[in-house]
């Protein structure tokens, strides 16, 4: 879906932070905004320790913003190479294990992977799955307090996490 | 004694040490400049109040990237320059889980 006028005027007040800011930064992302589409792509990298070898995986997170910024962001993984969803013996193989982190539970639909989601408040996917937040909740999605570079600092955050394991799928 | 008084200020500036604030929700950051004598909680309280946020008791926080506990909030800013070097990155994270 092509981005809203309101969608719009809100990613360019935060695209900067996005691309450049203090996370952008620190996880080394790499963002590449359709404007036309509406579709964001966030390469970011994953770490792990292996028997004293490093290894770097690459991640791409599939960003959209249908209700945004008044709603969150829909954020799935994608293939890194090929932007795709991916087929139900494949998709696997570019979504993380991240299982025990404290800040996002990953769903896998393994007969409709683009069902697949990350369960976390300040995601669409968490909106239309769950029941409503109280306003008094502090995890309930604000956009004056939340937006998009705060989703993807999050998922960041776990794949940089102990809790990271590599792809669900070697 | 206006330049005597505007000469005061400086010095005041200059004993400042530069931080880095950042509201982790959105990403977003300040600088800022806080006495040595400053503590890692006043400097934490004063991203709520550049960012115009509300404190909540499930906030979390962040000095150079790494967990800063609550019960550390007294360390002076002194003290936090020598563990950590020049640069100080205070982040305050609004709470998300899994669900």
């Amino acid at each position: 879906m092509a981005l809203t006028a309101h969608a719009k005027r809100a990613l360019e007040d935060h695209f900067s932070d996005l691309k450049e800011g203090v996370h952008a930064m620190r996880y080394d992302w790499e963002v590449n905004m359709d404007w036309e589409t509406g579709l964001c792509h966030v390469r970011l990298d994953a770490t792990r320790n292996t028997g004293g070898v490093t290894t770097t995986d690459p991640y791409a997170l599939r960003l959209t913003f249908d209700y945004y910024p008044l709603d969150q962001p829909g954020v799935i993984f994608v293939n890194p190479k090929t932007k795709e969803i991916g087929a139900p013996d494949q998709f696997e193989h570019w979504w993380p294990n991240i299982d025990g982190n404290p800040w996002i539970n990953i769903q896998i639909n393994q007969a409709d992977p683009g069902k697949s989601y990350l369960c976390f408040q300040w995601t669409q996917e968490f909106k239309q799955t769950h029941s409503p937040l109280a306003d008094n909740d502090p995890k309930k999605w604000d956009p004056e307090k939340h937006n998009v570079v705060g989703v993807v600092s999050t998922v960041a955050r776990a794949l940089q996490s102990a809790h990271y394991k590599g792809y669900r799928k070697q | 004694m206006e330049n005597k008084e505007k000469d005061g200020d400086k010095d005041q500036d200059d004993k400042k040490v530069k931080v880095t604030l950042i509201w982790g929700g959105t990403g977003a950051s300040k600088p800022d400049h806080f006495a040595r004598t400053d503590t890692a909680g006043e400097v934490f309280n004063a991203v709520y109040d550049r960012f115009k946020q509300t404190p909540t008791d499930q906030d979390t926080f962040e000095l150079n990237d790494q967990s800063y506990a609550k019960t550390e909030f007294g360390v002076t800013v002194e003290k936090l320059l020598e563990k950590f070097g020049e640069k100080l990155s205070f982040e305050v994270i609004p709470p998300t889980s899994g669900a």
